[in-house]
């Protein structure tokens, strides 16, 4: 633990946030030391982000206080964070990609660089641009370019650089950066750069807050960790001496099972029912002869690093975008797929990657999502009912054990790993059998992931075919029968990975990189 | 005691619902009548009310058609055009087609929306393009139509076609509103409990994620404004009777009347929510208060600044200010 003399760089004390009779935050303390990497664990819904908003002044604490280097702070929006040294790199990144990356970086505040009252000074801006990225160590990034031209890692730096920026030019000597989940969409080197510029961050003074699902990563970058359970901070612990196993324990309040992929459990596909086929598939551009056989019961995981082709093969599958060569061979029948609602009628469907943007309607109830890919099947003559619906919703709640307020309560309140379950829900109530898993367990809590994990290998075992893009190498592994690497568009290695004879990580690394 | 929490509950759940907008709207049209009333008996006059039920009946049917596009998140400036070209074709053509003009002045309606709806969901012209490049389409031919005549009358011999709509069932009860009523309860169950219907709500709230789904939306787009075409096209045929002409610009008003009555029924402007009584009380409210207007005096002249007024506070109160923070957020 820190000096105690020291004054803390933050504090709050008895943070209470109530939505209506919900309780989000319950009295929760939290202390954080100049120089200090602390991360923040917990299932989904149970406070982290709630926090971060309150200290970021997106929404006001229902009581308690704040402190900032010992003065009272009651921020009213953003800019007041700001102002206080703070700022926070966002999940899902807040950059404006079509505008250069100066224009980024100095967003709403070019005051400083203006000529004569009017007109910028561009020049200038972009020397100071570079610079900020110069001080976070990064030296490629032309900050005249658009953003779009950039990919999602770099991105990142560029908002780390306009965070740090912003904080540093508040005058505050020693900042708070929050970091939202910034691993999720890293590959493994991206991240190893991530922390290699966190721990920056700490020679420097700054502080950082470090908000992940996965333990491993918290494990290795903080300093100190707090572990968040349904709204209160259950422990708060250094992160010397301890292991996943604990974290886990404080975390879900039970053991984790230490088969985490149920690999005893995975079953032989069945090799004479061949549900899809594709061959030599293309997209211009993106990826070329890629060819492999999905079987009744079989998972096919797809490896390979952002840009290796792997997600727009499963677009292609899924009707999303058209394929430019190639055949798809759906039951022994050639098809074209033009739309995702033709793929479907095939029995292909998708639990994509960006839940709340492509999985569900936020604004429409929870039975109404779940039961919107199976309409037609659904209905009563011409009459949908709505005790066929709601018995569905019955049906899947149980069977996937989603927390909800009721099937009328609308989706956009449910927390990432409850929203997700109600994908699952709507996809399998669909009765498709082939389907592809975009990133599954993206965003959502260990005890939820294990759910799903659980649900995949259950899937499995009633004959499904499902194509599984994954975040990490070890889901991959765990879960697939059969393992794809792809690089650069291309399928270089095709590997099979039965229950008894899993290949290691080195392996899949060695024909992605 | 439990008989009473219970109905509590029921309460605080139905005000996060529809049904609550739909009592919001009720409460309104309830007081403006009221007001209405005291300011001038003869507001609720059986001769009066079947003045509003004649006004009601064909704008309730434009707004029926349109409700679905509203929340679909798309908009349809057509309405009016649609009405009056529909009215001068049936009144040009209705001594030649005889009864078959009824076909040709539905088949109009369909292929406006049609092609408002194909251009909007393949070709990804916005519908509120679209939808302004047919108002001048249908206006300009109307005027074609009537040879730059301000209208165009029914033959007399071609009245029998529309008799029909000219009856009073009761002194207060014309036959023009019941197209409405029956339309209204088809609406209702085709948006409520059809696959269509949930599709339309699924792609208003997120259009990506109901493609992603498995829905159609080009055709769930496409069958919706066919069908508010041919809605419209039936309003047209509407005030064929009441006026036995048609004219060029007789339906000028009722596009922003139709859209003002839709949204005062609760349905939001920016899509995914609402409901067909929105629409019923939302027509009603219109009529009410165009009426109502007249009733107590103030001049025609006067009425559009009100309604432009009522869009205004309309969208206001019906737009998702509460969860606009979470979706910046998140």
């Amino acid at each position: 633990m820190a000096d105690k003399t020291v004054t803390p760089i933050f504090e709050c004390k008895s943070i209470r946030k109530q939505f209506d009779s919900n309780v989000a935050l319950n009295d929760v303390d939290i202390v954080i030391n100049p120089g200090e990497i602390v991360g923040l664990i917990g299932e989904n819904g149970a406070g982290k982000s709630t926090l971060m908003k309150i200290i970021m002044g997106f929404q006001p604490q229902t009581s308690g206080t704040m402190y900032v280097h010992g003065e009272l702070y009651e921020p009213k929006k953003t800019t007041d964070a700001n102002k206080f040294g703070m700022g926070m790199v966002y999940q899902e990144q807040s950059l404006l990609t079509n505008m250069s990356v100066t224009q980024n970086i100095y967003f709403g505040r070019e005051d400083p660089f203006r000529v004569a009252g009017f007109g910028l000074n561009w020049a200038k801006m972009n020397k100071a641009a570079k610079e900020a990225l110069e001080y976070i160590g990064n030296t490629t990034i032309d900050p005249t370019k658009p953003v779009l031209d950039y990919n999602f890692s770099l991105r990142q730096q560029i908002e780390i650089a306009k965070v740090l920026s912003t904080v540093l030019d508040s005058g505050v000597k020693n900042g708070l950066i929050m970091f939202d989940e910034p691993t999720s969409l890293l590959s493994d080197a991206e991240v190893e750069a991530l922390f290699v510029q966190i721990r920056k961050l700490k020679e420097q003074g700054h502080s950082t807050i470090f908000v992940s699902h996965r333990l491993d990563e918290v494990l290795r970058i903080s300093d100190r960790i707090y572990i968040f359970k349904d709204g209160n901070v259950v422990g708060s612990l250094p992160t010397e001496g301890a292991d996943e196993q604990i974290l886990y324990k404080m975390m879900v309040g039970k053991d984790s099972t230490g088969e985490f992929y149920h690999i005893d459990e995975q079953g032989v596909p069945n090799q004479d029912n061949v549900l899809l086929e594709v061959q030599q598939l293309g997209l211009k551009g993106v990826f070329k002869d890629v060819s492999f056989s999905l079987h009744e019961g079989e998972i096919v995981g797809i490896c390979g690093v952002i840009g290796s082709g792997k997600e727009e093969v499963c677009n292609v599958i899924c009707g999303d975008v058209p394929q430019s060569a190639g055949k798809i061979i759906v039951r022994d029948k050639k098809r074209t797929l033009s739309a995702p609602h033709q793929a479907r009628k095939l029995g292909i469907l998708s639990v994509p990657k960006e839940r709340r943007m492509e999985g569900v309607v936020g604004i429409m109830s929870i039975e109404d999502n779940i039961v919107l890919s199976s309409l037609k099947r659904m209905m009563t003559g011409p009459m949908l009912k709505r005790s066929t619906v709601r018995k569905l919703y019955n049906q899947w709640k149980e069977r996937l054990n989603i927390k909800c307020p009721g099937p009328d309560a609308m989706v956009q309140s449910l927390s990432g790993g409850n929203a997700q379950k109600v994908v699952f829900s709507r996809v399998l109530a669909s009765e498709c059998d082939i389907l592809i898993l975009n990133h599954p367990t993206r965003g959502v809590d260990v005890g939820a992931k294990e759910e799903i994990y659980r649900l995949i290998r259950d899937l499995s075992k009633r004959g499904k075919g499902i194509l599984l893009l994954c975040d990490t190498l070890e889901e991959t592994i765990g879960l697939a029968n059969k393992v794809l690497v792809m690089k650069d568009g291309f399928i270089t290695k095709s590997i099979t990975a039965d229950k008894d004879n899993k290949p290691s990580k080195f392996t899949i690394i060695e024909n992605m990189m | 005691m439990k008989f009473y929490t219970n109905i509590m509950e029921q309460y605080r759940k139905m005000s996060e619902k529809d049904w609550y907008k739909i009592m919001e709207s009720f409460a309104v049209l309830a007081v403006l009548i009221i007001a209405i009333t005291i300011m001038n008996k003869s507001f609720v006059s059986a001769m009066n009310i079947e003045t509003l039920l004649e006004d009601i009946g064909p704008m309730l049917l434009m707004a029926l058609g349109c409700s679905p596009i509203i929340i679909l998140g798309s908009t349809d400036l057509s309405i009016g055009a649609v009405a009056s070209i529909c009215s001068v074709a049936f009144c040009k053509y209705a001594n030649v087609w005889g009864w078959k003009t009824y076909i040709l002045v539905l088949a109009i309606g369909a292929f406006s929306g049609f092609s408002i709806g194909f251009l909007n969901a393949k070709a990804k012209v916005p519908s509120f393009i679209s939808s302004l490049a047919f108002m001048s389409i249908w206006s300009s031919l109307a005027l074609v139509m009537t040879s730059g005549k301000g209208s165009l009358s029914l033959n007399k011999p071609s009245w029998y076609l529309i008799n029909w709509a000219r009856i009073k069932i009761t002194s207060w009860l014309p036959t023009i509103a019941l197209p409405a009523v029956v339309l209204f309860f088809v609406y209702q169950y085709v948006v409520k409990y059809t696959a269509i219907g949930k599709h339309i709500y699924s792609v208003g709230g997120n259009e990506r994620a109901a493609y992603i789904s498995g829905v159609s939306v080009a055709a769930t787009k496409i069958i919706a404004f066919t069908f508010a075409g041919i809605m419209y096209a039936i309003a047209g045929i509407l005030y064929t009777g009441k006026l036995l002409s048609g004219s060029p610009d007789l339906g000028n008003d009722f596009t922003l009347l139709t859209i003002a009555a839709i949204a005062l029924g609760g349905t939001s402007l920016a899509g995914g929510k609402g409901t067909m009584y929105g629409a019923l009380l939302g027509t009603c409210i219109a009529s009410v208060i165009t009426n109502g207007m007249t009733m107590i005096g103030i001049g025609t002249w006067w009425q559009r600044v009100v309604f432009g007024t009522i869009i205004i506070i309309a969208a206001f109160l019906t737009s998702d200010r509460k969860h606009l923070n979470s979706i910046a957020v998140k």
